[in-house]
């Protein structure tokens, strides 16, 4: 039944695509605008599909159909129920189903949404890109990786998720959110390829776009930080990031989005840059591919491996498809897409964007490599070596101050040029807000020149923004936190507080291993630590072997579980966790007679809490910056300042931002 | 201009001869190539610990036979799946006295692997390694994984993934026939990680 | 306040405390230097060879543990970093270690991305160099005609 149900979803949404596909293709040729207007039905019909498909699985996960091999191979009788309802996404088939799914409302948006521009040849191009990527998803749930394939015998029970995903409530938001951003990418991707197929290649497209664009980075962002917090909390090491190919699959797109995101005003503003923005988002989609062929085809060990199967001759095959169709088509419109125009001074607005590209290209650049390098040296050689934190660390921390520095600089810079002395004065405040958080921090014991310098410049880049919302909010009152520069500051303090919780978490953590017996006392980095013993649950899919530590007045419970099914032990770390530190707490080993120590590891860990602080403020700044802003007037020449910049604050009011 | 124009598809095409070779990279990496160990070839590593029936146990013991060293763990599938083998072999050359097992405990409680052999049944030196440190001087990267010494007592072959008593006895087969030749039985190898 | 920010000396005097803090906070760094801190980096460039993607240092693993013992016991030996890092690498293969090493073609790891963000500099810097607009350049009466009224047509 449930089989069935999805099957027919799949299948119908494939139809659907397929023939939308045709019927946009025929309709397009042959200019015959009634034809491409039907194109709009076949994207409902495709999400009807996928529709159809998910109430399928879930209803099968929900009341535990066996029958169906993905239900068999991660569902189970002892599953809780919510993370029945995830289990969709803690396996292949099912997170290609939640992509097709999320993919198949994107394109029901753009149809529903630009219904009035259908037969615009732009926007008609744009479905159908949409709708061969949505014939892809679905062509592989109907291949490779089949959902809907039945077992038999039916067997009574199944394993359930791989224990890992199945043991916090962050697993339930952390895939959707990736997926939002991810696949939402495909957007402005698909708008980009019908900007380079009707030759329409001005910025029409980019205005188009540019809130979807922000929506699906500002997913992506929330969902890689929900992921760290996640590995945080589950993982056990007291890390959050650990340059795994699978972490550093959803970075990659990320990262050229950013870029993206920041160079797309040099074309609106200047119209330059044409080649270059269209490469990104070409890129930001092929990465998405790319990633998603590393983490899942096994070509490379990761802790994320929780599936693998032969779908990665597909991946990559699309990958190359898409590879092929972006440089063939940017090659093809070179001659279009050459901007005339000229940047009168590297300092300036335009200029800092500009070197914000170079910076984030490079940090991809460095990402990429490290992710495949070890293929690419065997490939070569034949040696075998391994990429890890130490080179990612390495390699990207100069980077990442300098993107901090640019931060600061970039905000207070005008467009066209700026003067010596109008820097001096607008970075006035910010500099001393970096010169006085430095000092304090030194004064108050922190040492090592990389976190003091982070601090620092955290607190230029920091002052910078407010400096630009306080200014904003005295003109515009209320508005002066909307808008896309005014969010993008608020974005901009997010990712401060993230990069200052970063260097202080990296740089001053403090970690012991503890072998502890009953109602033994230890103290660590001032914190008072209390075995007070073991507790034993029993539920039906896991015995639960807690030991009781109180830290600090408080009890918490690092936990070891054995799952029954496969005899799987996993650890559950518990975290007291504070404004100014996190004490971390896993349990290591358990007593095996009473009176036995037990071994817990402590780490301590300043300021990680901001780090999800951050994440919040940086999706809170995208929602704000896709708030409409100040709108100019139609007709006023883009190369007119969008609001009128401050000449000269008023020293009282920049006073206060530092 | 007519200079600048004549680059486009110069870069495109370099763009796309690049990613075309990072494709075929993709395409073709990632194939295991086998199983590698520095220690084929050199003595093996002391064994020498508490068994879990209290004796004591030492590898040096053992020369001039050959010695099959397993490490496994009772919460791993495979292993459970390989000891029916190991107990053929076992039980077949306790008569002939030319092939000795012995099974290093890997992440798992004494009382766990009491339970395993009572269970799965078998009759050998079952050591302890509360520390890893003997599965860390074999260099194990997971369960189950067996050495094959030869009764010189250096490692003939290492064998990842469950074994099966027929190929083990082909190995002691090649052995005797030809003379000691690691690297060749390393090709023969087919380790079943299923 | 205006005039603090145009001088020249707040500048200096800002540049000069920022540069003591950080020497100070340079000089007081005094790198990994007690047994559980250079355990701790030599652990966080070692794989851990049972579970894929996570240094030892990071890990629960039991052989993770085992490696992180005698990680310690061979510094309390008296080995230095990279005799005990080499010692793992001949147990486990060279892909045990993290960090890939700066020779061969495998050095090329190091060299790709720093020689590609000079280049893209470089770039820049000629690129910038080509768009300067030439000083000579003289408004004329008739481009300052031209550009009223482009500005004043739409509002009008």
């Amino acid at each position: 039944m449930n089989a069935a149900l999805g099957t027919a979803g799949v299948t119908l949404g494939l139809i659907a695509c397929v023939a939308g596909a045709v019927t946009m293709v025929v309709g397009l040729r042959g200019e015959r605008a009634a034809l491409i207007r039907t194109g709009r039905t076949y994207a409902f019909l495709a999400l009807a599909g996928a529709i159809l498909a998910t109430i399928a699985m879930e209803r099968a996960l929900i009341t535990r159909d066996f029958s169906l091999e993905f239900v068999a191979n991660n569902g189970s009788s002892r599953t809780p129920a919510l993370f029945n309802v995830a289990t969709m996404w803690a396996a292949l088939e099912g997170s290609i189903l939640l992509w097709a799914l999320v993919l198949a409302g994107y394109t029901a948006l753009i149809a529903h949404k630009f219904r009035a521009r259908l037969s615009d040849p732009l926007v008609g191009w744009a479905l159908l890109t949409m709708l061969v990527v949505g014939i892809f998803f679905f062509g592989l749930m109907l291949g490779p990786a089949n959902p809907f394939t039945t077992v038999s015998p039916v067997p009574l029970d199944g394993p359930g998720p791989n224990p890992l995903l199945q043991n916090h409530i962050l697993m339930a938001f952390h895939p959707p959110m990736l997926y939002l951003g991810y696949v939402g990418f495909t957007v402005p991707f698909a708008f980009a390829i019908a900007a380079l197929v009707t030759g329409r290649v001005g910025e029409g497209w980019l205005l188009a776009t540019r809130r979807w664009t922000l929506f699906a980075w500002g997913f992506l962002t929330v969902g890689i930080m929900l992921g760290a917090w996640w590995s945080y909390e589950v993982l056990g090491w007291g890390g959050y990031w650990a340059w795994d190919p699978v972490e550093n699959a959803s970075l990659l797109p990320w990262l050229t989005g950013t870029a993206y995101l920041h160079s797309v005003m040099v074309q609106e503003r200047r119209g330059m840059l044409r080649v270059w923005n269209i490469s990104l988002l070409c890129a930001t989609f092929a990465l998405t591919i790319l990633g998603t062929f590393l983490t899942r085809s096994g070509v490379i060990d990761s802790v994320h491996a929780f599936s693998e199967s032969d779908i990665g001759g597909w991946l990559l095959g699309f990958f190359g498809l898409i590879v092929v169709v972006s440089v063939g088509l940017v090659g093809w419109r070179g001659d279009r897409l050459r901007a005339p125009g000229s940047m009168d001074s590297p300092i300036s607005r335009e200029g800092s964007f500009l070197a914000n590209n170079v910076l984030f290209a490079a940090f991809t650049f460095v990402v990429l490599l490290g992710t495949v390098f070890p293929l690419v040296v065997e490939a070569i050689n034949g040696e075998q070596l391994s990429v890890g934190v130490p080179y990612f660390n390495r390699m990207t921390m100069p980077l990442g101050m300098l993107i901090l520095f640019l931060m600061a600089i970039a905000p207070v810079l005008p467009w066209r040029k700026a003067s010596q002395e109008l820097l001096r004065v607008r970075l006035f405040w910010p500099a001393v807000a970096a010169t006085v958080t430095v000092v304090a921090t030194v004064v108050a014991g922190a040492r090592g020149v990389a976190p003091v310098l982070a601090f620092g410049l955290g607190a230029f880049a920091g002052g910078a923004a407010i400096r630009q919302v306080v200014l904003a909010s005295r003109r515009q009152g209320w508005r002066g936190v909307v808008g896309r520069t005014n969010g993008g500051m608020i974005v901009h303090l997010g990712v401060v507080m993230i990069a200052v919780g970063l260097a202080a978490s990296q740089s001053y953590s403090s970690e012991v291993e503890l072998r502890m017996e009953e109602g033994q006392v230890a103290t660590v980095d001032g914190h008072t630590l209390v075995f007070e013993g073991i507790e034993t649950r029993e539920d039906p899919e896991k015995t639960t072997i807690a030991a009781q530590v109180r830290v600090d007045g408080q009890v918490y419970a690092p936990a070891i579980n054995e799952y029954v099914f496969g005899g799987q032990t996993i650890g559950t770390p518990s975290v007291s966790t504070g404004l100014r530190q996190d004490v971390f707490l896993a349990l290591l080993d358990v007593p095996e007679e009473p009176g036995d120590p037990a071994v817990i590891r402590v780490v301590i860990q300043p300021l990680v809490t901001w780090l999800w602080i951050g994440g919040g403020v940086m999706g809170l700044g995208t929602a704000l910056a896709a708030f409409p802003g100040k709108r100019r007037r139609p007709t006023q020449p883009t190369s007119e300042p969008a609001d009128v910049p401050d000449p000269d604050p008023e020293p009282e009011m920049v006073g206060a931002s530092a | 201009m007519s200079e600048r124009r004549r680059i486009g598809p110069w870069i495109a095409g370099a763009v796309l001869v690049v990613l075309a070779a990072f494709i075929g990279v993709l395409a073709t990496g990632g194939d295991d190539d086998g199983v590698r160990s520095r220690l084929i070839g050199r003595p093996a590593p002391g064994i020498a610990g508490d068994t879990i029936d209290g004796a004591s146990y030492d590898l040096a013991q053992y020369r001039g036979e050959f010695v099959v060293v397993n490490f496994f763990a009772t919460w791993c599938v495979p292993c459970i799946r390989e000891h029916p083998e190991l107990v053929e072999f076992e039980e077949r050359h306790r008569e002939t006295g030319d092939a000795s097992v012995v099974s290093v405990v890997f992440d798992s409680r004494p009382q766990q692997v009491r339970e395993f052999f009572a269970e799965y049944g078998g009759d050998w030196p079952v050591v302890l390694d509360p520390d890893g440190r003997t599965a860390l001087e074999y260099g194990v990267t997971g369960v189950p994984e067996s050495y094959l010494l030869a009764p010189d007592g250096t490692v003939l072959i290492k064998i990842e993934g469950g074994v099966t008593a027929s190929a083990l006895d082909d190995l002691l087969e090649q052995v005797q026939v030809s003379d000691v030749d690691g690297e060749h039985l390393g090709d023969d190898d087919e380790a079943d990680a299923s | 306040m205006k005039d603090l920010s145009r001088a020249r000396w707040p500048w200096i005097l800002l540049l000069s405390l920022l540069a003591g803090a950080l020497v100070v906070a340079a000089l007081g760094d005094s790198g990994p230097r007690t047994t559980a801190e250079r355990a701790r980096a030599v652990s966080e460039s070692i794989a851990c060879p049972t579970c894929q993607g996570q240094s030892v240092a990071d890990s629960a693993a039991p052989s993770a543990r085992a490696i992180r013992t005698e990680v310690a016991r061979r510094i309390e030996a008296g080995e230095t970093d990279q005799q005990i890092r080499d010692h793992i690498a001949g147990i486990y293969g060279d892909d045990a270690l993290l960090t890939p090493p700066r020779d061969g073609v495998a050095g090329l790891i190091w060299f790709l991305p720093v020689a590609g963000l000079v280049a893209a500099v470089g770039g820049l810097v000629v690129l910038f160099r080509r768009w300067r607009v030439p000083d000579d350049v003289e408004v004329s009466d008739e481009d300052r005609v031209l550009v009223e009224q482009a500005r004043r047509s739409p509002r009008s």
